[in-house]
């Protein structure tokens, strides 16, 4: 350590010196945050820099993953196959889930791969959300495929159709980092065969009904 | 004029590009959060390890205790202040995860932010100048200690934690804390003792806390826009 005999005495700065220096900080500060940071972590780009250096496709390509759902051809969801036949009835499911501040949900539906299903859901605030999936057979315990995902802004509603690229879970997780509640609404139809709650605790299995 | 703007941006770039790599980097990442909310029971190991990687990763704190010790030449003092920091945060911590006291996220790491600017502008001895006062810094260590402990409570708040175990896994969590602020201390402390053998560390200082406030208001800027923008 250096002694007490060694340490330095400054100059002290003038006032006009530190208040140059707390508005040039806050200044580059601004123009940071404006042209650089809320563009790429937020996807707010009022200054249009965002744009011109690439930076908004950082909050887009975190926001969506386009490729795993959507064809590079023409933008358009291709399906696999025109038909696919079924040996069951599809299922019906309609859940009210509410989450409190701070806290996050998963929901997931267990499909055999290829199956197919079309999803709703809406819910009164903006959550961050990922919609994924974990395959039965995976190559390490921690191992999701991730098809949607927005941890950046946030969204408060989704619909799509979804077909199991793997035989596994899949469904959404969802988080609530706002500090009121917000309720969501999911509905969904297709060829699961069970699904599974996770809030915590132990995952609970969720009663499912057969289309009428 | 212009060459020191020029250097203050140059500066904050590299300080914000080394301490941004990723921009989740400051929440415990989703693979350790599957951990957490899988968990029951005790799993102070585990727990231990996430308090430390959040600590050695999140460059607000990191921040804040440069602008500390920035200035603390005595061994004795960098411990004492690091004390006072320390006591501040565990307090918030515990109260916060035990109690049950939920904070909004943004907006408590925003004062975080604004605390760097605080530390910053007092290194340039702005409220000397200013107010004629130097506020005292030991209370401001302790109070900004509070506020940077909520915002490790809010981060273990995200999981939906266990009831069993919780009392003892978030002592783990709060060990793991000032084990990785050690570690990140003694990086930091090597590099400035090493800085203050040059000649260059007190021309520099002045503009390197500068450097500093800015991070911060970037800090403050990033959080308060999140609070804006995503309710």
């Amino acid at each position: 350590m250096i002694q007490e005999k060694d340490i330095p005495q400054i100059a002290a700065p003038t006032r006009k010196a530190i208040a140059k220096a707390t508005v040039i900080a806050a200044v580059v500060a601004l123009i940071l945050l404006f042209a650089a940071v809320l563009p790429a972590e937020y996807g707010f780009d009022p200054l249009r820099t965002g744009a011109a250096l690439g930076l908004t496709e950082l909050a887009r390509s975190t926001a969506t993953k386009p490729e795993s759902a959507i064809s590079a051809t023409n933008g358009q969801p291709q399906p696999n196959a025109t038909y696919t036949p079924q040996a069951r009835i599809y299922k019906v499911d309609s859940e009210d889930l509410l989450l409190t501040p701070g806290h996050g949900v998963e929901f997931k539906y267990h499909m055999q791969k290829g199956a197919v299903m079309v999803y709703s859901w809406k819910a009164s605030g903006k959550l961050m959300f990922e919609f994924h999936g974990e395959p039965d057979q995976k190559p390490n315990p921690d191992y999701y495929d991730s098809y949607e995902l927005d941890d950046k802004v946030g969204k408060a509603e989704s619909y799509g159709s979804f077909t199991a690229p793997s035989t596994g879970i899949h469904g959404w997780f969802w988080e609530n980092k706002g500090d009121k509640n917000v309720e969501i609404h999911l509905t969904a139809a297709g060829f699961f065969d069970s699904a599974k709650m996770f809030a915590g605790g132990d995952p609970e299995d969720m009663p499912l009904e057969d289309a009428k | 004029m212009i060459k020191r703007t020029l250097f203050i941006i140059i500066a904050t770039l590299a300080l914000v590009s080394f301490f941004l790599p990723d921009a989740r980097a400051h929440n415990v990442s989703r693979n350790d959060a599957k951990f957490v909310q899988a968990n029951q029971g005790r799993a102070m190991g585990p727990f231990m390890y996430l308090g430390a990687k959040h600590m050695v990763t999140g460059y607000d704190h990191l921040l804040f205790l440069v602008g500390v010790i920035f200035f603390l030449y005595r061994l004795k003092d960098v411990v004492q202040y690091v004390s006072l920091f320390t006591i501040g945060h565990s307090v918030t911590l515990l109260v916060g995860v035990l109690g049950g006291v939920h904070a909004n996220s943004y907006i408590i790491d925003a004062i975080i932010g604004l605390s760097v600017v605080y530390k910053a502008f007092d290194n340039i001895d702005g409220f000397k100048r200013f107010l004629g006062i130097q506020p005292n810094t030991k209370w401001a260590v302790l109070i900004f200690g509070l506020f940077h402990g909520f915002g490790l409570a809010t981060k273990l708040q995200e999981f939906a934690l266990s009831q069993n175990g919780l009392v003892a896994n978030i002592v783990s969590f709060n060990v793991g804390v000032e084990i990785g602020q050690v570690l990140a201390l003694t990086g930091v402390l090597i590099a400035l003792s090493y800085w203050r053998t040059r000649d260059g560390f007190l021309r520099h200082a002045f503009v390197t806390n500068t450097a500093l406030m800015t991070g911060g208001f970037i800090l403050t800027g990033y959080q308060l826009a999140g609070y804006l923008l995503t309710e």
